[in-house]
């Protein structure tokens, strides 16, 4: 499915997300970089999070597997490994979503974390308690490791 | 239907005569009577007789009263009427529909009764006897009166489209008609000539073997229709519709040929009628489909075949012209017999090899008839045809995000149709997804489709979809896993 591949690529070049920058991994079709801006009104506004995208063989019939480079304060992805939530990508994925999509998803992961079936059990219990903790550590880490 | 083997014309009651609708009148297939009239009919087939027609007079004698339904084209009794029908036919028992042997079971087609001169063609008597709705339809000029083989050539190069290739037929239907031999000048001659020379084409084809013994009525006559498809309206029934243009083709293939067979036919109008022309006249695929008889039947090549053959993409579920195919769609396997019983005409014994022949021919131009519908669902299709190609060229398969016209295998360039949303997936993509997840949604709108349909267009009218999805589970290994196109 590389030239499937191709054509997203070229069509993310020609329709650049704004918030999103997006480059194959070492001319490897299947290993692609992301730089992904915070979204404003959230803990991690103005952090830049490099991902790690890799296609699966079978993609686009199995989810392509995402992971932060960037260490990011998020109860849906592992501190240590950056791996997130496989049920997020994975749940509702279908041959005809994209990385447009995932990166959407992804997005939309960080504005709103999902609690309910966290991988840093601690992070999400922080969130559901002590919500302002929360923002403030992830405020914190953003500074830290995800500013340009 | 119920073909009688002798090849006479179908002793099945015309429905729509018995409620005064039927809009074939006198080249109706189906006998115009009551049941009656039908036994009358069959008993008296081997010989002289009465057809439907000529009985009713004789019925209708017992009561002097005219039917009013009758002069109205609407008696529904038909021959069984007590009435007198007499409107149309004044002379009801003309001597030459008496006198002829043959007339019994032919079949009634022509209309001619107006457009012949007195007592010219035999049938022209009889018909005007029998058909009541004949009225409504245009006036076919008997031929035979008065014409000359000769022009038969000529006529045959005019003819229309629709022609059916049959020099044999021809000749024969000619010298055969005895009406031509007894009446020297046709005072419809002008007309009839004008009409002969656009429909001898169809004479030829739909021209009934002529019984040498009889030689009485003529039978050209009684093929002459006013246009190729009247003419096939007859026999509708039995057959499956030709797409038009498919119809178009077979034709020109004949017209090639009917203007050697007419000049053939002309050639030979003097000699012995009975005598079948020579074999070389009939088309092969008529021999092909009535092994037994040999030279004659005017079949058209798509219908011959028709006739005979299986449908090789039906069986693969994906014949595209579906109801229109020609080839046999299994259902329609009694098809063939069923038309050869049914037309035939003249009485003689010794053509009723010819007449089987005969029967076959002709029903291919039935379906077109079918109406005129048919020229519109026909018109539809095409249209649909044109619109789906245009379609296919660019549609994307939303999975592999490639043309699927344009994909590198040609045999990957096929569409896998679901059948309940209309998004486009190549056929590869769509069961790759099919097989990888465990339900049958649709990945892009999720409704479930319990088939995808392969197809080489982008089929997205609902009412094709649905008829390909049935062709399919019909298909011997459709089921619904169709891995295969």
């Amino acid at each position: 499915m590389a030239r499937r591949l191709q054509k997203e690529l070229a069509e993310l070049r020609k329709n650049k997300l704004e918030w999103c920058d997006i480059q194959p991994m070492d001319d490897d079709i299947m290993r692609w970089t992301a730089m992904l801006v915070g979204p404003d009104d959230t803990p991690f506004g103005g952090g830049c999070f490099n991902l790690e995208i890799e296609f699966p063989a079978e993609y686009p019939f199995k989810a392509p597997k995402v992971r932060f480079v960037t260490r990011i304060y998020h109860p849906n992805v592992k501190t240590d490994s950056g791996e997130i939530c496989s049920d997020i990508l994975n749940e509702n994925w279908g041959p005809t979503l994209n990385v447009t999509y995932v990166l959407n998803t992804i997005r939309q992961m960080l504005q709103e974390p999902h609690a309910d079936n966290p991988l840093e059990a601690d992070i999400a219990r922080q969130l559901a308690e002590d919500k302002d903790a929360f923002t403030q550590t992830a405020k914190k880490w953003t500074l830290d490791f995800a500013s340009p | 239907m119920a073909a009688p083997s002798s090849g006479r014309q179908s002793r099945t009651l015309c429905t729509f005569y018995e409620k005064g609708s039927c809009r074939y009148g006198a080249s109706c297939r189906f006998t115009h009577g009551t049941s009656d009239s039908r036994e009358l009919r069959a008993d008296g087939a081997a010989g002289e007789t009465q057809t439907p027609r000529q009985a009713r007079p004789t019925a209708s004698t017992s009561s002097k009263e005219p039917c009013r339904f009758f002069a109205k084209g609407k008696c529904v009794r038909g021959a069984s009427c007590r009435f007198l029908h007499s409107a149309t036919g004044s002379d009801d028992s003309s001597p030459a529909a008496a006198g002829d042997g043959d007339e019994t079971g032919r079949r009634p087609r022509s209309s001619s009764g107006k457009a012949t001169p007195n007592g010219g063609c035999a049938e022209g008597d009889e018909d005007r006897g029998r058909t009541v709705t004949t009225a409504k339809r245009p006036a076919r000029p008997c031929p035979s009166p008065g014409r000359k083989p000769s022009s038969a050539p000529a006529a045959a190069v005019a003819g229309d489209s629709r022609v059916r290739p049959e020099g044999v037929c021809v000749k024969r239907g000619y010298a055969g008609c005895s009406s031509s031999k007894r009446s020297g000048g046709s005072s419809g001659g002008d007309e009839v000539a004008r009409r002969l020379q656009r429909s001898w084409t169809d004479i030829v084809t739909k021209d009934v073997p002529m019984d040498a013994g009889g030689g009485t009525a003529s039978p050209a006559s009684t093929a002459i229709t006013e246009s190729g498809s009247s003419s096939e309206e007859n026999d509708n029934d039995a057959e499956e519709p030709i797409a038009p243009a498919r119809r178009k083709l077979a034709a020109n293939a004949a017209d090639k040929r009917d203007r050697n067979t007419a000049r053939a036919a002309a050639a030979a109008a003097a000699a012995d009628t009975s005598a079948p022309a020579p074999g070389a006249a009939a088309p092969l695929d008529q021999r092909r489909t009535q092994p037994a008889g040999g030279s004659d039947s005017g079949e058209s090549d798509g219908k011959g075949k028709q006739a005979k053959q299986a449908c090789v993409f039906f069986a693969r579920g994906r014949c595209r012209y579906g109801d229109r195919c020609r080839f046999s769609h299994d259902a329609v396997e009694e098809t063939p017999a069923a038309g050869g019983g049914a037309r035939g005409s003249h009485g003689g014994g010794g053509s009723a090899g010819r007449k089987e022949k005969r029967g076959v021919a002709s029903e291919p131009s039935s379906h077109e008839s079918e109406g005129f519908g048919e020229d519109e669902v026909a018109a539809r299709e095409a249209a649909l045809d044109e619109a789906e190609k245009i379609q296919s060229r660019s549609a994307e398969c939303g999975i592999c995000l490639e043309k699927v016209r344009k994909l590198g295998k040609v045999k990957d360039r096929v569409f896998g149709i679901l059948v309940s949303c209309r998004h486009v997936y190549c056929l590869g993509c769509i069961r790759e997804w099919r097989d990888k997840s465990d339900n049958h949604a649709c990945p892009e709108c999720g409704l479930t489709s319990s088939l995808v349909i392969p197809s080489k267009t982008l089929v997205t009218d609902p009412d094709r979809k649905k008829r390909l999805a049935l062709e399919l589970r019909q298909s011997p290994r459709g089921t619904p896993s169709v891995r295969r196109l």
